[in-house]
């Protein structure tokens, strides 16, 4: 259960970064650098590139996406942008637009 | 939903400005600009480096950096704060550490 | 000349300035101080300056410690603690290593505590140099300050200042004379002033490590006779 939650009135116009979960139900433009799991729902809005261990979105996304374990879109997920992680999962009505790089 | 206070918590850095309009509570640092249209909680390992706009303010950790609020600005027994404070209300309790300038409405007797 | 007789057995020193006497030059001592009237100048204490919510200091102040219930208009220097109370309202700096600042109290000027980066983390202390009991104003008969304790999103509007106007508790100044103080004799007594009235003022006190009540009249316990004589 993330224990940092940015609310979703909650706007952020810089960089965040830190060592434990964080849930994004507001919006963020910047970056994000976490070496934790990163949840944004779907009220969520991430205008950043994003470096984390693992990230799920349910939300909307505009950045590129890199993570060391695994990328999630869910089904209510939008994202604009690169994702580079050894595992990758896009659920069916997500929306994606980008390239996606495995490689080990 | 919204009715828990989001959480910033201890492992989280935010350099840059946040703003919002629901209740907050910092345990990590934030350095930059906060606004915030409800109350703020910073706790003992919040560590702020910004201008601060609020309703209203509790400090338990340390903060530098001007604050401005429309209601109640306290300082705890734990709090270390170096600010310019303008309120309607300021409260410093026995133990906060304070250096800076508080500004409210003082209302003098004529003829002082 | 302003001196305090005790009865025997007791051994609180304190001087009462009445809510009628306005004190015009330098006061100074090594005793407790009660402003329930009016000082204009500079009050240096090695001990408590208390000033009650119907006390006007308009003065600098050099004391050990400070307890504003009134209105002070100056700076506050002391070595140990000034404390604002609920009904205090202060214009002016105040340097000392602890400030507390109650809800209610209003206040305009900076605050120095020194070296807050080294300061160590302070307990509250149980004790701190009180007029008497928590509430100063609780039984002031005019106060209609409302006493439960406000939460942080309460009405933000005006806050219910101690509501006497001012004047009502000051009668017409009487004509204040302006002489230097002569040098004291000896740095207990409080330094000659001339006091613009002859007031015998009793004065009752609370509890042995309380000086008098702020509120400047009967209180408990102990008494402590005050003269103010007129010179």
């Amino acid at each position: 259960m993330a224990n940092t939650v940015i609310g979703n009135t909650i706007v952020i116009d810089g960089e965040i970064t830190g060592d434990e979960d964080l849930t994004i139900r507001g919006t963020v433009k910047g970056r994000i650098s976490l070496s934790a799991s990163l949840i944004v729902e779907n009220s969520g809005v991430v205008e950043a590139d994003i470096e984390t261990r693992h990230v799920e979105v349910s939300g909307n996304v505009t950045g590129n996406i890199t993570a060391n374990e695994k990328v999630e879109l869910k089904s209510d997920g939008r994202m604009v942008g690169d994702i580079k992680a050894p595992r990758i999962l896009i659920a069916d009505g997500a929306v994606f637009k980008g390239n996606v790089d495995m490689e080990r | 939903m919204a009715d828990q206070p989001c959480i910033i918590g201890r492992g989280i850095t935010i350099k840059g400005n946040l703003a919002g309009s629901e209740q907050l509570i910092i345990e990590g640092a934030v350095e930059g600009h906060i606004a915030l249209k409800e109350h703020l909680t910073i706790k003992e390992t919040g560590r702020i480096t910004a201008d601060i706009e609020v309703e209203s303010l509790l400090v338990h950790g340390s903060v530098s950096g001007n604050i401005d609020a429309r209601d109640l600005v306290s300082l705890s027994a734990e709090a270390s704060v170096v600010a310019d404070i303008r309120a309607p209300r300021v409260v410093i309790e026995d133990g906060a550490r304070f250096k800076g300038r508080i500004e409210m409405d003082v209302d003098l007797p004529p003829g002082i | 000349m302003a001196t305090v007789k005790t009865n025997p057995g007791t051994e609180i020193n304190v001087t009462v300035i009445g809510d009628s006497v306005r004190v015009q030059g330098n006061l100074s001592g090594d005793e407790d101080l009660h402003v329930l009237g009016r000082v204009d100048g500079r009050i240096e204490l090695q001990r408590t300056l208390v000033v009650a919510p119907s006390g006007i200091v308009k003065a600098e102040v050099v004391v050990k410690n400070a307890v504003v219930s009134g209105v002070v208009v100056g700076n506050i220097r002391a070595s140990e603690s000034v404390e604002l109370t609920r009904e205090g309202r202060m214009v002016g700096d105040i340097f000392a290593p602890r400030v507390i600042i109650v809800d209610g109290a209003s206040f305009r000027g900076s605050v120095d505590m020194g070296d807050i980066e080294n300061m160590p983390v302070r307990k509250p202390q149980a004790e701190r140099p009180r007029p008497a009991s928590t509430p100063v104003a609780s039984t002031r008969p005019t106060s209609t300050v409302s006493s439960t304790p406000r939460p942080a999103a309460a009405p933000p509007a005006p806050r219910p200042m101690s509501s006497p106007p001012r004047p009502a508790t000051q009668p017409p100044p009487p004509p204040v004379v302006h002489t230097p103080p002569p040098p004291p004799p000896a740095p207990a007594a409080v330094e000659e002033v001339e006091e613009v009235e002859e007031e015998e003022v009793e004065v009752t006190g609370g509890l042995p490590t309380d000086p008098p009540a702020a509120k400047g009249l009967p209180h408990k316990a102990q008494k402590a006779r005050v003269i103010v004589k007129r010179r």
